[in-house]
């Protein structure tokens, strides 16, 4: 039995998000139909795909994760739950870091481990597991920034566009430590410098965005 | 039973401040809360101002008021969801740093959520017994119900679930924002029963009310007074 | 009794009088210093003429960023210590920040056209301008998008802080991506190479706009004490009426 309240609102995000049903995959659906379009714009030819693939990759990423981000914390605003985790004398620095995580774990997961079968859909070069982490990290960036996003605007009614604008230049440096060090893998020369770029931006996000987000939640 | 639980929480609280006689007399004189000149603006209109108030142990008092004269409003300060904009308001410690018991409009479930796992994830998160549920569930008449999700529930039995709430974190303060709408006479006659046994306790209430409730309150607090 | 809005008065009565002088010596300042370097710099030794749009877009870009910078503290200030002053400041300067930044985004592609050969490169100062006007954009969006002032402020200046915590990293980020894709043929702007005679008119005219960006700045904070100040009373005068 879960005896620790932080973890006990983790479970509940999860159990919640499982029980939500259709929107579990609903990311991860979003990122493959980004990939498989994409070469029908591009055309078929190898050499471009491949070259193009990083990239993709990584802007399928932060569009497919604003398909859910804004409700992380709308679901509980609405119905008034999040007044009562704020009553719970837990930290709310640590409980909005435990719905991040659930999120993450349901809707920024799967797109990580799907990116091997999206790098060959590219045609890229060099297909290993190890393609997976550039993504892995980036996303969890991608979702702490994203936290800050959803929490600003947890109170404002259709706030997707608005997330998506607020939140766009924090995903620039993602984008580009992550897409670079795709690129390393994906042609065959191992991780590169990107990925300790990469991993120190995760940590930036994750010392900053919990502050913030229970700073904004507490907005009345 | 939950008793027990509440009791050993409200004499970790009290055991500082003073002997608490559990029912008996009401004579136990502790403050559980003490509001001093308080002002109230929402956007850039004032909704009260100078308001004095004090609420000790064993104590009820109705909040009563026009619409539109801030009950709400009082009520989420007091909680600390809003910051007061002028005096202070001095509340009793809670056990583990809560914040007061808080019963607003919202019942607080997620449209998936059953009254079984809601309580089940409120006991885990407050750190409470999961022992009390199945006695809880009974207690407010949601025994046949406990799988059913929050969609397919009523609004009276919503309010049930959220009662409960307050049987598994036991809190000094009870903040009550129309508690009996949406209830039916059993579940008034109910809600009544734990406000009584809460005061017998040791515990105070503030209670926004539209319509007298069974329970006759000690002090009235009458928002329009101030505006 | 409205503690929220006390205190502008001295800002309002040191404004009134700041205000137009720096509007004023702003002016006669950036009039003379493109009058300087239009007519009386000498024309630089490659790019000729083309270079002179450096005195608008230089001054823009450094005005754009320590407008973005004092927005930043401003938030920080209205956080820490609630003045609403800072707040009426940081919600001022966003608008003149982000013109400043448009102005050197398009300033910077109309120099790029005769130096480059095309409107837009992926330069890593201009990059990391239009990213900084992403973020002022999103600023005052989010701020309008709100109901009530108190929660745009403090939504803004959350949003504000996070923003120019991260305006490094970004600037970090596309430098290091700028350098793992130079193109070719590439000249880069700026530098701190400059001969004295195109120094110090550059000098002159950062001054003069930054002048006029405060002029506005206050002209704006005016306005919205204005505001508040009269939504304040409007909302007394329905109290007294009901």
């Amino acid at each position: 039995m879960m005896r620790n309240g932080v973890a006990a609102i983790f479970r509940r995000e999860l159990s919640l998000a499982w029980a939500g049903g259709s929107g579990l995959f609903l990311p991860a659906a979003f990122f493959a139909g980004t990939i498989f379009l994409a070469p029908l714009g591009i055309g078929p030819e190898p050499r471009l795909l491949a070259a193009s693939a990083p990239g993709l990759i990584f802007v399928a990423l932060c569009l497919a994760s604003l398909t859910t981000l804004e409700r992380i914390f709308q679901a509980d605003l609405e119905v008034g739950a999040l007044d009562h985790h704020r009553l719970s004398g837990l930290s709310m620095e640590l409980a909005t870091l435990a719905k991040v995580a659930a999120h993450w774990l349901v809707s920024g997961l799967p797109i990580a481990l799907l990116t091997p079968v999206a790098a060959v859909m590219m045609r890229a070069e060099t297909v290993t597991l190890q393609s997976i982490l550039p993504v892995f990290l980036g996303s969890i960036t991608i979702f702490l920034w994203g936290g800050i996003g959803a929490s600003l605007t947890a109170g404002l009614r259709r706030s997707g566009p608005l997330v998506a604008l607020l939140i766009l230049p924090l995903f620039v440096p993602v984008v580009i430590f992550g897409a670079e060090e795709l690129n390393h893998v994906l042609t065959g020369q191992g991780f590169g410098a990107g990925l300790g770029l990469l991993a120190a931006n995760s940590l930036a996000a994750l010392a900053i965005s919990p502050f913030a987000m229970s700073l904004a939640l507490k907005l009345e | 039973m939950y008793f027990i639980a509440t009791h050993r929480e409200l004499q970790f609280v009290l055991g500082r401040g003073g002997k608490i006689r559990v029912s008996e007399n009401h004579s136990s004189f502790v403050p559980i809360l003490t509001i001093d000149s308080l002002t109230a603006v929402r956007g850039y209109n004032l909704l009260f101002q100078g308001l004095n108030f004090k609420l000790q142990s064993g104590q009820f008092a109705a909040l009563r008021g026009p619409n539109g004269t801030g009950k709400t409003t009082l009520l989420r300060m007091i909680a600390g969801f809003i910051e007061a904009e002028t005096g202070t308001i001095e509340k009793v410690e809670e056990y583990r740093e809560r914040g007061p018991f808080y019963l607003g409009h919202d019942h607080g479930l997620r449209a998936s959520e059953t009254p079984l796992s809601h309580l089940t994830d409120w006991a885990d998160i407050h750190y409470s017994p999961r022992s009390d549920i199945p006695d809880i569930l009974e207690r407010v008449g949601l025994t046949l119900r406990q799988h059913v999700p929050a969609y397919s529930l009523s609004a009276g039995q919503k309010k049930r679930v959220a009662l409960a709430r307050a049987l598994i974190t036991p809190r000094l303060l009870w903040l009550l924002d129309e508690p009996a709408s949406a209830l039916d006479t059993a579940g008034q006659a109910l809600l009544c029963e734990l406000m009584k046994e809460h005061l017998d306790e040791g515990g105070a209430i503030l209670a926004a009310i539209h319509d007298d409730l069974e329970l006759t309150p000690d002090l009235v607090l009458d928002l329009g007074a101030f505006a | 009794m409205f503690s929220t809005f006390a205190n502008p008065h001295r800002f309002l009565a040191l404004s009134k009088w700041l205000m137009p002088l720096f509007a004023v010596l702003g002016a006669i300042i950036v009039a003379t210093g493109w009058a300087w370097a239009f007519f009386f710099v000498p024309e630089e030794l490659y790019q000729g003429a083309t270079a002179k749009i450096m005195y608008i877009h230089v001054p823009a870009a450094m005005v754009s960023l320590a407008a973005y910078a004092s927005m930043a503290v401003c938030s920080l200030l209205f956080l820490t210590l609630k003045h609403s002053i800072a707040d009426v400041a940081a919600k001022s300067a966003a608008p003149v920040a982000a013109a400043l930044s448009f102005i050197c985004l398009v300033t910077g592609s109309l120099w790029g056209r005769p130096t480059w050969g095309t409107y837009w490169v992926w330069d890593a100062r201009l990059t990391s301008m239009l990213f900084q006007l992403f973020l002022i954009l999103g600023y005052m969006a989010l701020r309008s998008a709100f109901q009530r002032e108190q929660d745009a402020a403090r939504a803004g200046a959350i949003l504000c802080l996070v923003g120019a915590v991260n305006l490094p990293i970004i600037k970090f980020s596309v430098e290091w991506w700028n350098t793992l894709h130079q193109p070719a043929g590439f000249i880069t702007l700026g530098g701190s190479s400059y001969a004295p005679e195109f120094y110090w008119p550059l000098w002159y005219n950062l001054i003069g706009i930054g002048l006029v960006f405060g002029a506005l700045m206050m002209a704006a904070m005016r306005a919205e004490i204005f505001n508040r100040q009269y939504e304040a009373k409007l909302a007394r005068m329905n109290r007294s009426a009901a």
